[in-house]
């Protein structure tokens, strides 16, 4: 079974190793393996997209003790195994709560401007993908040009802005 | 003898033969425990994992399905922990189920509905997942395949290949696992024969039959155990009625129907069906009261003069030999025509009676099958499938088939012969016998013409059939011991007559021969009809027969059957009659037993022996008969009664019934309500070869 990542965050970890498991060694031909599978790999990939809800956390849990009594090949019983382990860390929860711990998880990931840094280059402006940053430019005669800000429900987190920022200007919130 | 164990399940003590497994065994002491992949008389799987239990002392949960019993074992089959097991199981399937309930055909039947409510399962613990990527209905004829309600249980795969031609399989792998045919092709492109074993095994409504949709729930149905009549093996068959009209037909206790039986039961109710009498007005049918169409009938024929009979053999014994007492009682006729063909004849004149009819379960235990005759797996899969399973189980079989047929794939011996010469394969296997000293001489002594007949075998010629005489030779040394049966799709009386000498042979007289037939009822009608053929008829009645083509024109013409025939339209009197289905009577079993039907399917029309004794009344004249009882005892007279020698056929003719006893051909088409049934306009059925073939030559 693949089980070498490098990805910080637990439930990425988790995932990619259901997926790797229904890619490889599942069968499918018992009935509650795949079916129990499926259903974690998509709760799992709504917990990182930020939808995941405190409910999901019980069915997961409930797959990862119930699946090591129904799974029918060690194969099975491995894989919830795993899951029941990473369920373990306090990542889920936090997940849930809108926080990825790491940083990796992008959908989680939320940036702000420091105005007392910013040196209102644009820069960020121009990199953002979904349009998310307001602010005009610094104009040396001008009074009323707005300063950079990060509109938060237009950011999806991606982190574009913090590349490009010269000042180091922009820091992670969430 | 397997040693008896004694276990304890849910603290119950139950004593059980060694190799049983703990699911069996529980079921034993009427504990029922859930499953949806395990299926009674289908190999198990051990793959839908409700059926797990908790052994005391394991740490695992085991799968009582496959798991056997050991002694002292002491099981727990609905602990806490398996109950746990077994609602998240449901859980997750209710993810994949894109059911309701209040829609589905399967409600009151169906076990996931029954584990759901019994374990109080939360069917929206897990989201449905993307069932919209699964089309709701795969669009073949005859029956419904949605796999949005697939279980992935697996039992129709084990069904299909236990049962019939083994097409259904799970396809793709892991996450995506369906179940379908090869490149899930629709079933007609994929070889399925449309038997609908798979549907009886589907524990939900993935499955269903087409004809049943939104024609009354589970709970409506009125069960009535019934044969059926699409041919001669008559496969046990239950009728399911809802609100008076059949809506489904399962297999009875033998456990299997062919897609006759399956599907093809539809004319029962079909608009097309005659349900009044009609009589001639110049060019015009038009409808009539019994009454009037009766005395019409009787009046028509009384004044004809001459009159002649002619049954066919889709009727009950009951009513060949009412009719043939109407046609001597009320109009002095022993001119009875049975349209059987000349299979009766081959039969009849080698055994002298029918006890060496074989059935199914003769054949399913036989070590030694010589099946002769074109399409025989194709027109009767029940006897392909015990040839089959007979085979499974070690027997040879010798197939006699000028085609690579299904058949002769199963086949330790093929012989090809030129089409037409299989009788003559029949003759030479017969010869190798006797010339290798494999026949069995004791015997053959007992048969009247017995031992003359081996000395002319000896000397006889070898008649030239395309065939190498090595491999006749192959065929007769295996054929030679053991029990052994012959199955012939052949409709011819030749066939049947040197298949017939081939059993006296080797000593095999009784259920040894089956010959398939396409009727539900061919063999005692040659029997009960008084065939002396008279000179050219005036007048005519036929019962349950279309000869239309080779029936030569009467003055006055009484036809009754289910459907306006041919026949039935230069008919002057036409009478409803009763399918087999609606007809209390006997019909001629395995071992030449008669075998009761029951009026299964309630119906309007009377009952074919009163119509009968009514024609009689209506003539002046009284059928000695008070009761169906009455009729029932007189068939059994003359069935009985009829017992003839042992003689040995001959092996150069016999091709001519009419050698035999009287007899009259006429042209055997297919039965009237064939044309009429939706197995027709699938164009899924296959047809019966030789059912005009050989008869109507």
């Amino acid at each position: 079974m693949s089980t070498a990542t490098d990805v910080a965050c637990v439930p990425q970890q988790a995932l990619e190793a259901l997926r790797a498991f229904a890619a490889g060694d599942m069968c499918g031909r018992c009935l509650p393996c795949p079916i129990a599978t499926r259903q974690s790999i998509a709760m799992i990939e709504r917990i990182i997209e930020g939808q995941g809800e405190a409910v999901d956390l019980d069915r997961l849990a409930r797959v990862s003790t119930e699946l090591i009594d129904a799974a029918r090949c060690p194969k099975g019983e491995e894989a919830a195994k795993r899951l029941g382990e990473a369920l373990a860390s306090p990542e889920f929860v936090r997940h849930v709560e809108g926080i990825c711990g790491s940083g990796t998880c992008a959908a989680l990931t939320r940036y702000r401007v420091i105005p007392e840094v910013c040196t209102m280059c644009g820069a960020c402006q121009e990199a953002c993908p979904r349009d998310a940053i307001e602010g005009d430019p610094y104009v040396a005669w001008r009074g009323d040009n707005r300063p950079y800000a990060i509109r938060l429900e237009k950011c999806d987190g991606c982190g574009d802005c913090v590349a490009v920022c010269p000042a180091e200007a922009i820091e992670r919130v969430t | 003898m397997a040693k008896e164990i004694t276990l304890h399940i849910d603290g119950r003590p139950v004593s059980v033969p060694e190799g049983t497994t703990i699911l069996q065994a529980a079921e034993s002491i009427g504990i029922e425990i859930p499953r949806l992949c395990y299926f009674e008389g289908l190999p198990a799987s051990g793959s839908c994992r409700l059926c797990l239990v908790e052994i005391e002392g394991q740490s695992r949960l085991a799968v009582s399905c496959m798991q056997r019993a050991r002694d002292g074992m002491a099981v727990q089959t609905a602990s806490k922990r398996v109950e746990a097991s077994r609602r998240f199981i449901l859980e997750l399937i209710w993810s994949t189920h894109d059911g309701d309930c209040t829609t589905c055909e399967k409600a009151g039947a169906c076990d996931l509905q029954r584990y759901t409510y019994d374990l109080d399962v939360d069917k929206e613990k897990y989201g449905l997942y993307a069932p919209e990527l699964i089309p709701s209905d795969l669009g073949d004829p005859l029956l419904e395949r949605n796999l949005r309600l697939c279980v992935l249980c697996g039992r129709c795969i084990r069904a299909c290949r236990e049962k019939s031609q083994g097409i259904l399989d799970f396809m793709e792998r892991g996450m995506s696992t369906i179940v379908t045919t090869s490149l899930n092709k629709p079933l007609a492109d994929s070889g399925c024969d449309f038997c609908g074993s798979c549907i009886e095994v589907c524990p939900v409504g993935c499955l269903v039959e087409r004809d049943r949709k939104l024609r009354g729930r589970e709970w409506e149905f009125e069960s009535a155990e019934t044969v059926c009549g699409s041919c001669s093996l008559r496969c046990s068959q239950v009728l399911d009625i809802a609100h008076g009209e059949v809506v489904r037909a399962r297999p009875g206790e033998d456990g299997y129907l062919c897609v006759r039986g399956k599907f093809g039961w539809d004319y029962l109710g079909s608009d097309e069906r005659l349900r009044v009498p009609l009589v001639r007005n110049g060019d015009a049918l038009e409808e009539a009261t019994w009454e009037e169409a009766v005395s019409k009938a009787a009046k028509g024929l009384g004044g004809a003069g001459s009159v002649a009979g002619v049954v066919g053999p889709h009727v009950t014994n009951e009513a060949i030999q009412a009719f043939s007492d109407l046609l001597g009682t009320a109009f002095g006729s022993k001119d009875v025509t049975f349209t059987g063909g000349g299979v009766p004849f081959g039969v009849l004149s080698t055994f002298g009676d029918l006890n060496a009819l074989a059935g199914v379960a003769d054949v399913e235990k036989a070590k030694k099958i010589l099946a002769v005759g074109p399409a025989l797996a194709e027109g009767y899969p029940r006897a392909r499938l015990a040839i089959k399973r007979a085979v499974d189980g070690g027997a040879k079989l010798i197939v006699i088939d000028s085609d690579d047929s299904e058949l002769a794939a199963l086949a330790t011996v093929h012989l090809k012969p030129r089409a037409g010469s299989e009788a003559d394969v029949l003759t030479g296997i017969a010869k190798a016998l006797v010339e290798g000293d494999l026949h069995n001489g004791d015997a053959v002594a007992e048969v009247q013409g017995g031992s003359a007949a081996v000395e002319t075998i000896r000397g006889s010629s070898t008649p030239e059939t395309g065939v190498e005489p090595e491999k006749i030779a192959e065929a007769a040394k295996l054929f030679a011991k053991g029990k052994g049966v012959v199955v012939s799709s052949a409709l011819s009386c030749e066939i049947l007559s040197r298949s017939g000498a081939l059993l006296l042979l080797t000593g095999r007289r009784r259920r040894a021969l089956m010959p398939l037939h396409p009727s539900a009822n061919p063999w005692a009608g040659v029997l009960l009809a008084s065939a002396e053929a008279g000179g050219e008829p005036k007048g005519r009645y036929v019962l349950g027969a279309d000869p239309a083509g080779s029936l030569p024109t009467t003055d006055f013409l009484v036809v009754q059957d289910l459907f306006l025939t041919e026949t039935a339209k230069k008919a002057d009197v036409v009478l409803p009659l009763r399918a087999l289905a609606e007809e209390e009577g006997t019909v001629v079993g395995t071992g030449g037993k008669l075998v009761s039907v029951p009026a299964a399917v309630p119906s309007e029309i009377p009952a074919t022996w009163q119509v009968l004794a009514e024609v009689a009344g209506a003539a002046g004249k009284t059928l000695p008969y008070g009761s169906i009882r009455d009729v029932s005892k007189a068939v059994k007279g003359a069935v009985s009664s009829a017992a003839g020698a042992l003689q040995f056929p001959s092996l150069n003719g016999g091709g001519d019934p009419g050698e035999i006893r009287p007899y009259r051909r006429f042209d055997l088409p297919e039965p009237s309500w064939v044309a009429r049934s939706q197995i027709r306009d699938g164009g899924v059925a296959p047809e019966i070869r030789t059912a005009t073939e050989e008869v109507a030559a």
